[in-house]
Formats: C-alpha cells, sequence, structure tokens
C-alpha cells in the first residue's frame, strides 16, 4: 500500500468509497476539501503532515532527517512514533511501519483523532460530530481503557500520548480544560490549563513539556511549559477570528502548529525553535 | 470684569487644561510617561537608554471624528473592555455582538448559532481542517465574567448614559470595579459608577430606537 509518489487520483476513488462507511456509523469522512499543510505529528526530528495540494486529492506525508520523505495517498490525521506511524483511512485507524509500508495494527469502527506511543494508541471513539469517548488501547495485548467521556454538546480534542501520559482537552462551551493522566492504571487526571472565557486546545507531549493553543478574545496564541508545572512560554500568536492556530506537534527542538484559515478553508504549518 | 465676549481666563485655563489631559491620556500609557521621565533623567547625566518597547494603544482611547474617542458617543479616555473586536459591542444582557451588524458572537468573535456552535456567513458549521466540527467556545459577558478573568478583579456594570449615534440611541456603560487602576494602565475615574467603584473599562448597545 506505501506509495512514495504524488498524492492524487486514489484519494477520489477512497472517498467515494467512504460514503457508505459514514452511514454505517464508520469513519468519518475524509477532510479533502481543504488546501494546504495540517495535522502535524512529530517524533524527534521526524515530522508527519496531511496534505492537500488539490481539492479531492491528498494524504499524509512523512519526513525525516536522512531518510526519503514517504507519502501514503488517502490518510490523513497522522500520529508519528519513531518510525511507526498511525492514521486515518477511510476503514479506521491503520498503524504501518512508514519507512518500509509494513502493516503493524488495523483499528476499524468510528475512531478519530489517533495519537501513538508504541505499544499504546490513543483515539476518540464515535466523537466525529462532537461528544464520544477517549479510549487508550495497547496494540499487543488489546487492553483497552477509557480515559474520559463526552456528551455531544462537548468535544473531546486531538489527545497526544507520550512516556506513560495522555494529554487531551474538552471543550464544553461555558468551560474548557486541557488535561493530563497517566496511560496506565486509575490514576486521576490533572488540569493543567483551563479557562471560562477562553478555549484551550490541541495538546502535545514531547520531552516533558506540554504545547497546546490557547484562544483568548480574538487572539490565539502557541503556549508551551512542562508537564509538571511551571512559567508558559508564548512561541507564536496569532489574531484572529478567521485565521487561528489549531492542532500542534512537539519535536525535539521545533514546535508545529496548524494555522488556519476558516474563510478560505486554506491551512499552513508553522514551526518555531523552542529549544537550541 | 472680563467683556462678555471672551472667555474668562479661568475658563481659559480649564479648557487648556482639559484639552492637554485628553491628548495625554488618549496616546500615553503610564508606562510611557514614565519611560518619557527616564528620558529626561538619563539624558542629564549622559546615559544612553534602552531601546524602548512600543507604546501599546489601549482600545477605546484614540480620537476620532466628531470628537469622541473609540467610537461614536465616548466622550472620555477609559479604554474598552476586552472584547474580540475592537469596539466593545454588546447586547442588552452584556453579551458580545458583532459590531458591525449585532449578530451573537462567542469569546472569540465567531458567528454562532442558537445553540452556540460556531458558524459561517453562511450558518454552516464551522469545521477544522481535518473536517471535524470546531468546538463551541464560551460566551461570557464581557463586563461581569471577562474582565474578572482577565484582569483578576470584581467587575459589574453600572453606570450608564445615552447618545444618538448612526440615527439610533445608543446605551454607553461603565464597567466598574472595585480596583483603582483602569484598563488603560492608569489611575481609573469615578465616572457613573456607585460609591466604592471606579470605571474599569466601557462598552455600547446600539438600542435600534431611532434618534
Amino acid at each position: 500500500m506505501l506509495r512514495r509518489a504524488g498524492l492524487a487520483a486514489p484519494a477520489a476513488v477512497l472517498l467515494a468509497a467512504c460514503v457508505p462507511a459514514i452511514a454505517n456509523g464508520q469513519a468519518p469522512a475524509q477532510p479533502f476539501e481543504v488546501r494546504g499543510a495540517f495535522d502535524p505529528a512529530a517524533s524527534g526530528r521526524g515530522l508527519a503532515v496531511t496534505r492537500v495540494e488539490n481539492p479531492g486529492g491528498g494524504g499524509v506525508v512523512v519526513r525525516a532527517p536522512g531518510r526519503a520523505p514517504a507519502a501514503f495517498p488517502g490518510a490523513w490525521s497522522p500520529a508519528l512514533d519513531r518510525d511507526l506511524l498511525a492514521y486515518l483511512d477511510p476503514a479506521g485507524i491503520r498503524v504501518v511501519r512508514w519507512t518500509t509500508g509494513e502493516e503493524v495494527a488495523r483499528l476499524s469502527g468510528p475512531l478519530t483523532k489517533p495519537a501513538l506511543d508504541w505499544p499504546w494508541i490513543a483515539y476518540v471513539r464515535g466523537g466525529a460530530a462532537g461528544g464520544g469517548r477517549l479510549e487508550v488501547r495497547h496494540l499487543v495485548s488489546g487492553a483497552r481503557r477509557t480515559v474520559a467521556r463526552a456528551g455531544r454538546a462537548a468535544d473531546l480534542g486531538r489527545p497526544a500520548l507520550r512516556a506513560g501520559l495522555v494529554a487531551w482537552h474538552v471543550a464544553a462551551g461555558r468551560r474548557s480544560q486541557l488535561r493530563v493522566g497517566p496511560v496506565r492504571g486509575r490514576g486521576r487526571s490533572r488540569i493543567v490549563a483551563s479557562s471560562v472565557t477562553g478555549l484551550q486546545v490541541n495538546p502535545s507531549l514531547a520531552n516533558g513539556r506540554i504545547l497546546w493553543v490557547e484562544h483568548t478574545g480574538s487572539v490565539s496564541a502557541l503556549r508551551l511549559r512542562r508537564v509538571r508545572g511551571g512559567p508558559v512560554r508564548t512561541l507564536a500568536t496569532l489574531r484572529g477570528p478567521t485565521k487561528i492556530l489549531w492542532t500542534t506537534a512537539l519535536g525535539s527542538r521545533r514546535a508545529y502548529a496548524t494555522r488556519w484559515n476558516t474563510t478560505t478553508r486554506r491551512a499552513k504549518l508553522i514551526s518555531r525553535a523552542w529549544r537550541r | 470684569m472680563p467683556s462678555p465676549e471672551r472667555p474668562p481666563a479661568d475658563d481659559l485655563v480649564d479648557r487648556g487644561a482639559r484639552t492637554l489631559s485628553h491628548r495625554l491620556a488618549a496616546a500615553t500609557t503610564r508606562r510611557s510617561f514614565l519611560a518619557g521621565v527616564a528620558a529626561l533623567a538619563l539624558g542629564a547625566v549622559g546615559a544612553q537608554p534602552a531601546a524602548p518597547r512600543p507604546a501599546r494603544r489601549v482600545r477605546g482611547t484614540a480620537r476620532i471624528r466628531g470628537g469622541w474617542f473609540g467610537f461614536c458617543g465616548h466622550t472620555w479616555t477609559t479604554g474598552s473592555c476586552p472584547s474580540p473586536f475592537t469596539l466593545p459591542r454588546v447586547d442588552v444582557r452584556g453579551y458580545p455582538v458583532r459590531p458591525a451588524d449585532g449578530l451573537p458572537v462567542d469569546n472569540l468573535g465567531r458567528l454562532i448559532d442558537s445553540l452556540g456552535r460556531p458558524v459561517d456567513r453562511e450558518g454552516e458549521r464551522l469545521r477544522a481542517p481535518d473536517g471535524t466540527p470546531m468546538p463551541r467556545a464560551p460566551r461570557t459577558r464581557l463586563c461581569e465574567e471577562q474582565v474578572p478573568e482577565r484582569f483578576d478583579i470584581d467587575a459589574v456594570t453600572q453606570g450608564a448614559w445615552y447618545r444618538c449615534c448612526n440615527g439610533q440611541i445608543r446605551k454607553l456603560a461603565d464597567c466598574c470595579s472595585k480596583s483603582r487602576v483602569r484598563v488603560n494602565g492608569d489611575a481609573s475615574l469615578v465616572g457613573y459608577c456607585r460609591p466604592g467603584r471606579r470605571v474599569f473599562c466601557v462598552m455600547y448597545v446600539d438600542t435600534g430606537v431611532p434618534c
């Protein structure tokens, strides 16, 4: 299935194929009505991103120093952990070794927003229209645990998974929280950031840090701090409300975020050095 | 006795002082005033100052056409309450609306539907790049909720006055607090607040009543 060629025609076929899947409560439609690069995922100095050059055609592209880029047409919402890549396709979540294309795991059903830290994977079940359950699953043993639930009026954001921790956001209209909890066991999650007037969304974890986007008024800001606490750094700001920062990824030296224009539906990746 | 055609000298002095205070309050913050004093002191001893940071313009303090400050009907220099837009327009209950047309917006300035979900100009749900609907953001009152969270002070809407703007009656309201510092960063004024409170910031409601 791995193709290193351009991202083109098969996506249109996949788009047509996924329509009955949505009707059956399977994976959601792929997002290729937009243009640009979005939803970054980082691991060390490797970076995966959903890239759409032409409406109707797109996929996930993985780049890492010293390696040839790998393209996965018809895929979106990547999560990266060294040489393993998880992504969404019309059948659900697929985990592959991106350097060879070998399939490592396959999870079917209405699953979205994967995050990967082998052998753990986190995803949102049934959250295509808001709400849903955040689950973590051990891909070797098959053990599964529900980390958080949200009603239809709330949004469980794209989770992050690193070093035994899972981070996610809950946006429920009157409150917005960023939470971090342990992947294993029954330990309680704790609130990293919260607001009753703004929005804290889309965290990423790496190197003991947490990166997220904070919307206050018409300004969205890319924030970084240590998971265990400490001062908050602002890496980038953008004045909206039509242009916002959205999903994030944290590499070993650089922080990434999607810059999203809700009016023109164009997405762009920005990056900032967070460690020299 | 001064002649009736000429204003008394005291009036001239008062008017000059008032104009000067308007200019100062509109163009400077306390920080920029102190920066000016520091520059004078450094000049006196022949030292080089560090590069100054550009002064932050407080919304609602710039003099505009008609002699108002920031927006039509605003007669003094207190800045606007924090709003997703330049103009602090709210509905009758104090929730943010879009200044251009009065449509309800959330705290991020996005148009919303009756369930509070962000929508585009056509009323369709706003979506993230991956096709999932964008989450709802809070919609809270500018004075009673947004000011306390952002500035860590208590605040309540108290004073109000009325002006005729764009052919309709505009209600201007003071967001009052016990803080002695206003949103501009300098000393707050008593304004129309009840005893013990001072004006922290201002906002307005367009009533739709013709005038």
